[in-house]
């Protein structure tokens, strides 16, 4: 199974949220409620937690891009190779 | 049905100290052990940098501002370079945002409202200005804003100045804002005789405006390390 990581609901509003930094890379076994990545505003930094345990397998934005609300990130999957 | 909330007042304390503090109230609420909470507290002098701060906001070395007995820190909070000490009242507030039903920019625009109360009942006139966050009077900053979120949870807050030493704030640009100023009740020619004034007042507005209610702190001070 694969799951989605998503920008937060309740960042919106929040103008220009940049990636700030990625916490885990593509491989690494995640927890549910790891930080994942960290973005940022002006006023506000958002850790974004991973929905679901498993294994990071796919960063779709880089550090320092601009995401939106609701906007995929990442993808987390039961297994690796998924 | 109002949200518990606990207040916790550090009085005067060391930033660090006070972070670590925060930390470990964060801790209780993520692990739903500790209600929402409310921390005041004003700080020995220090200057601090969030996780978009630019370097050259800062206008003097290291070792200058420790001359002067000002600290440096890095805090992970949104929002640039900025400027603590006593007489400015912080206010951080750890809620879990999504119990609320709102956005974080909703949430930073009720942290304002409550500081334009506030300063309404000492006859300020507080505003907004577009594009740019804290409470404002006559294009000077009053209150100076800034939070950062984990696992739905808010940490940090509102900056409030009463009567710092407003020179200190020389020594940045605040929150990287070239073209304003920073003032205070007590250049605006109002004296606080009582800082617990400001306190009661900031929980009464915050508890009608999200809808909280006091609660017995889960938190003593004897569980501080």
């Amino acid at each position: 199974m694969r799951f989605e990581v998503r920008v937060p609901l309740f960042a919106e509003g929040a103008t220009k949220i940049k990636i700030h930094q990625w916490l885990f890379e593509v491989g690494d076994s995640v927890k549910s409620g790891d930080n994942l990545v960290e973005a940022t505003t002006d006023k506000i930094s958002i850790n974004i937690e991973a929905p679901k345990s498993g294994f990071l397998v796919e960063k779709l934005v880089e550090e320092d891009e601009t995401v939106l609300i609701d906007q995929v990130i990442a993808i987390i999957a039961d297994e690796k190779g998924e | 049905m109002p949200i518990d909330i606990q207040i916790i007042d550090l009085k005067r304390m060391d930033y660090r100290q006070s972070f670590i503090i925060q930390e470990m109230i964060y801790q209780g609420c993520d692990e739903q052990r500790f209600p929402d909470s409310i921390i005041f507290q004003e700080n020995d002098p220090v200057i601090t940098m969030g996780r978009s701060s630019d370097i050259t906001h800062l206008l003097k070395s290291e070792q200058e501002l420790r001359k002067l007995g000002i600290q440096i820190e890095v805090v992970d909070r949104g929002g640039d370079i900025t400027y603590h000490g006593p007489g400015q009242l912080v206010v951080s507030v750890l809620i879990h945002i999504r119990k609320y039903t709102l956005t974080v920019h909703q949430f930073l625009r009720n942290l304002e409202e409550i500081v334009m109360g506030i300063l309404r009942f000492y006859g300020i006139q507080g505003q907004r200005i577009e594009g740019k966050s804290g409470v404002w009077v006559n294009n000077e900053k009053i209150a100076a804003i800034g939070i950062g979120v984990t696992h739905g949870i808010t940490r940090h807050g509102i900056a409030i100045n009463i009567d710092p030493d407003l020179s200190h704030f020389t020594y940045i640009v605040p929150c990287g804002i070239m073209d304003g100023g920073v003032t205070s009740f007590k250049k605006l020619g109002v004296e606080v005789n009582n800082i617990d004034e400001i306190k009661n007042l900031f929980i009464q507005k915050f508890n009608k405006i999200f809808d909280t209610a006091v609660v017995e702190p889960v938190w003593k001070e004897g569980d501080i390390l």
